[in-house]
């Protein structure tokens, strides 16, 4: 297994733990139905905060790799951000259609639609390179 | 008109003392996978990957890698 796939499956392990974990994080804030400005600073924070955990990770970890494989994740990266999009484009579009344009929907699917897309993106793009690994190997 | 780029790599490799893929790869700062990609076709090193490759044979690009008008086009 060579170093672009280890870090797919550890991006993909990621996913799933995150999926479970987002779940539960979002199941006991809608119970106690959080609200108010403390709230808002933590989800503020904890957005700054692990975006740049995320970005500094990705980036050493980017220049370790050689021009094909940036090339695998580049593709990689391009179709995940489709999937990203028509995901987004299908929560979005179903409620629309569902309950009407005039109706209503619980303000907790929005953080929930919008992980959800994070969450489909990243696994996407994970699942892209395995795929693309596995087809080298079988022509080895 | 679209055109395709083949190489010497592997004789070469052979010819230099039968060297390992894995060793042309730490040579030209790649993954023995890239090295594979390259050698069977499947994908087109950039000009500066072509000269670590080139460099690690002591020979000039083009006696390493061949262009071929008229073929079908590799995938970048």
């Amino acid at each position: 297994m060579n170093r672009l796939e280890k870090n797919a499956w550890v991006e993909l392990i990621s996913v799933a733990v995150s999926t479970v974990l987002l779940g539960m994080m979002f199941a006991y804030l809608v119970k106690v139905n959080a609200s108010g400005m403390i709230f808002v600073m933590i989800i503020i924070v904890a957005g700054i905060v692990l975006a740049a955990i995320f970005a500094v990770i990705g980036y050493k970890m980017e220049s370790k790799y050689d021009e094909r494989e940036k090339k695998i994740r580049h593709k990689a990266f391009y179709i995940s951000a489709m999937a990203m999009t028509g995901c987004m484009t299908l929560m979005c579009l179903i409620p629309f259609f569902l309950i009407g344009g005039k109706g209503g929907i619980a303000v907790y699917y929005l953080p929930m639609i919008f992980c959800g897309c994070l969450l489909v993106a990243q696994a996407v793009m994970s699942s892209v390179i395995l795929f693309e690994c596995a087809k080298e190997q079988a022509d080895e | 008109m679209s055109s395709a780029l083949s190489n010497n790599i592997r004789r070469l490799r052979f010819e230099h003392g039968e060297m390992t893929q894995q060793k042309l790869a730490d040579i030209a700062g790649v993954t023995r996978q890239t090295i594979i990609a390259v050698e069977q076709g499947k994908y087109t090193p950039s000009l500066t990957l072509a000269f670590k490759i080139s460099a690690a044979f002591n020979l000039r690009v083009e006696d390493v890698f061949l262009f071929e008008p008229g073929q079908t086009q590799l995938k970048p």
